[in-house]
């Protein structure tokens, strides 16, 4: 069995995302306990709110150093939305803020403001939980987007009044999705069946 | 580039969904688990849950709607009534909502919106607008529409969207609940001043007037309610707390004038 936490560092929408894994019966624990987040086998990164914040709560408990050791331990780490752009170098948010620096790059702002809705998201590479026939739209919110240095870690892309973003981001261990899989109706509990397996 | 939102607005008192005219005379209408799963079930495109008593009743009750409603439902929730500080906001992502809606405290608490922005992100708040015609301009109400303010809507959304917020919900009280079609003389000042992305509510009667508002001004999703409810209540049996609220007009099938009847599908082929 495998032991899954859900990373609860006082931002985001925890309750969701278990609610997503227990659709398939399987248990994940909202913690913010060290220790077991250390023993997990999968590790999810949520996030709704401001870059600055939640680095500052993810310091402040401590999690920063931790997920650096599961990262380099090769643990599953999987960032969504909020918890996505964390894994990059840093972000414009609010003022520049140092993130958690697992994937090169930055983070900026869409150029034209929230994006928030359904869109689709177009496949860039094979090895990701994204299914390969995959039409449905998934849902986002967002007014930043990552922007991997290098592209073949970008999984999809979506695009925004004209403007193409990275939607998800695979690099060995670590995994982030801009939109949110747990609130994407069937399309996305399919990507959450898939980060299961 | 995203397409219009349909949004299902489940007004929520005590234990029931309940639907009012003009934000008035509420009846009661049934469990708001079923209302919310069918319509999840349906291809809702997100759900809005609005505590209408929130802040007379305390938090303890939509807090517990909230987790049952949202245990089987894998689209995004918005939540209101009633917040009045940052802990509330975090107590309701916590039980499941993904967003929040702020009204009444913004007025009585004008800094709260600055720091929900600032701590849990712009996209997370939506700010409420609860506009109601007084004389001859829309003036900002709250309170599920009980409290007037001399605030223009015109002069709280060029405020506020400065802010930072993500999106807001522009009500109008005049045609909320009443079927008779969207405020399109609402739709114009909203279509002029908002800059930034906003849900548009009130009235909803038939897809031709969906048509022509949707001439009139862009917003990102449209919230509706009695039409949607009431087609529900045609065809399904819903779970009633009786123990509180009013069911004499559900129980009766007592729907005071003709309504099409509307599904989400058929709204979104229509969009």
């Amino acid at each position: 069995m495998k032991k899954i936490s859900i990373v609860d560092y006082g931002m985001g929408n925890t309750k969701s995302l278990a609610s997503s894994f227990r659709h398939f019966g399987v248990d994940a624990l909202i913690t913010k306990n060290k220790k077991i987040i250390d023993e997990s086998d999968l590790i999810i990164l949520p996030g709704v709110g401001a870059f600055p914040q939640a680095m500052k709560l993810l310091k402040k408990n401590k999690l920063d150093a931790l997920l650096k050791k599961k990262f380099k331990d090769g643990t599953k780490i999987i960032g969504i939305c909020l918890g996505m752009q964390l894994l990059f170098e840093s972000s414009d948010e609010i003022k520049k803020t140092k993130g958690l620096g697992f994937i090169k790059g930055n983070v900026t702002s869409l150029k034209r403001g929230f994006n928030i809705g359904w869109s689709k998201i177009k496949k860039r590479n094979v090895n990701t939980f994204i299914e390969k026939s995959n039409k449905g739209n998934f849902y986002f919110i967002h007014s930043f987007k990552c922007n991997p240095k290098f592209k073949k870690v970008i999984t999809s892309i979506s695009n925004f009044k004209g403007e193409n973003f990275c939607s998800s981001v695979s690099q060995k261990n670590i995994h982030g999705f801009q939109f949110h899989p747990e609130k994407s109706g069937n399309p996305g509990l399919k990507i959450i069946k898939n980060i299961l397996v | 580039m995203s397409k219009i939102r349909i949004i299902p607005k489940l007004d929520i008192k005590g234990p029931n969904v309940i639907k009012g005219i003009n934000l008035e005379g509420l009846r009661a209408l049934g469990s708001p688990n079923k209302f919310s799963q069918l319509y999840y079930e349906q291809g809702a495109d997100e759900l809005i849950l609005h505590d209408v008593v929130a802040s007379l009743y305390g938090r303890k009750n939509l807090i517990e709607v909230i987790n049952n409603t949202t245990k089987n439902i894998f689209i995004p929730v918005v939540v209101g009534g009633g917040i009045s500080s940052l802990k509330n906001i975090e107590e309701l992502l916590r039980s499941g909502a993904d967003r929040v809606m702020l009204n009444s405290i913004c007025f009585r608490k004008p800094k709260i919106l600055k720091d929900a922005i600032n701590f849990f992100g712009g996209s997370t708040i939506v700010l409420s607008i609860e506009a109601a015609f007084f004389k001859d301009d829309f003036y900002c109400s709250y309170d599920y529409g009980r409290e007037l303010t001399e605030i223009k809507v015109k002069d709280w959304i060029e405020d506020c969207q400065e802010l930072g917020i993500g999106e807001f919900i522009i009500t109008s009280v005049r045609r909320e609940g009443t079927r008779k079609g969207f405020d399109f003389e609402l739709a114009k000042l909203v279509n002029k001043v908002c800059k930034i992305p906003f849900i548009f509510n009130g009235g909803y009667s038939n897809i031709n007037n969906m048509r022509s508002l949707l001439k009139i001004c862009k917003p990102t999703g449209l919230a509706i309610s009695s039409c949607l409810h009431y087609s529900l209540l045609e065809t399904n049996k819903f779970e009633k707390n009786e123990i509180e609220g009013n069911f004499n007009f559900v129980n009766n099938k007592n729907f005071s004038y003709k309504y099409d009847n509307t599904t989400i599908n058929l709204l979104k082929k229509n969009i």
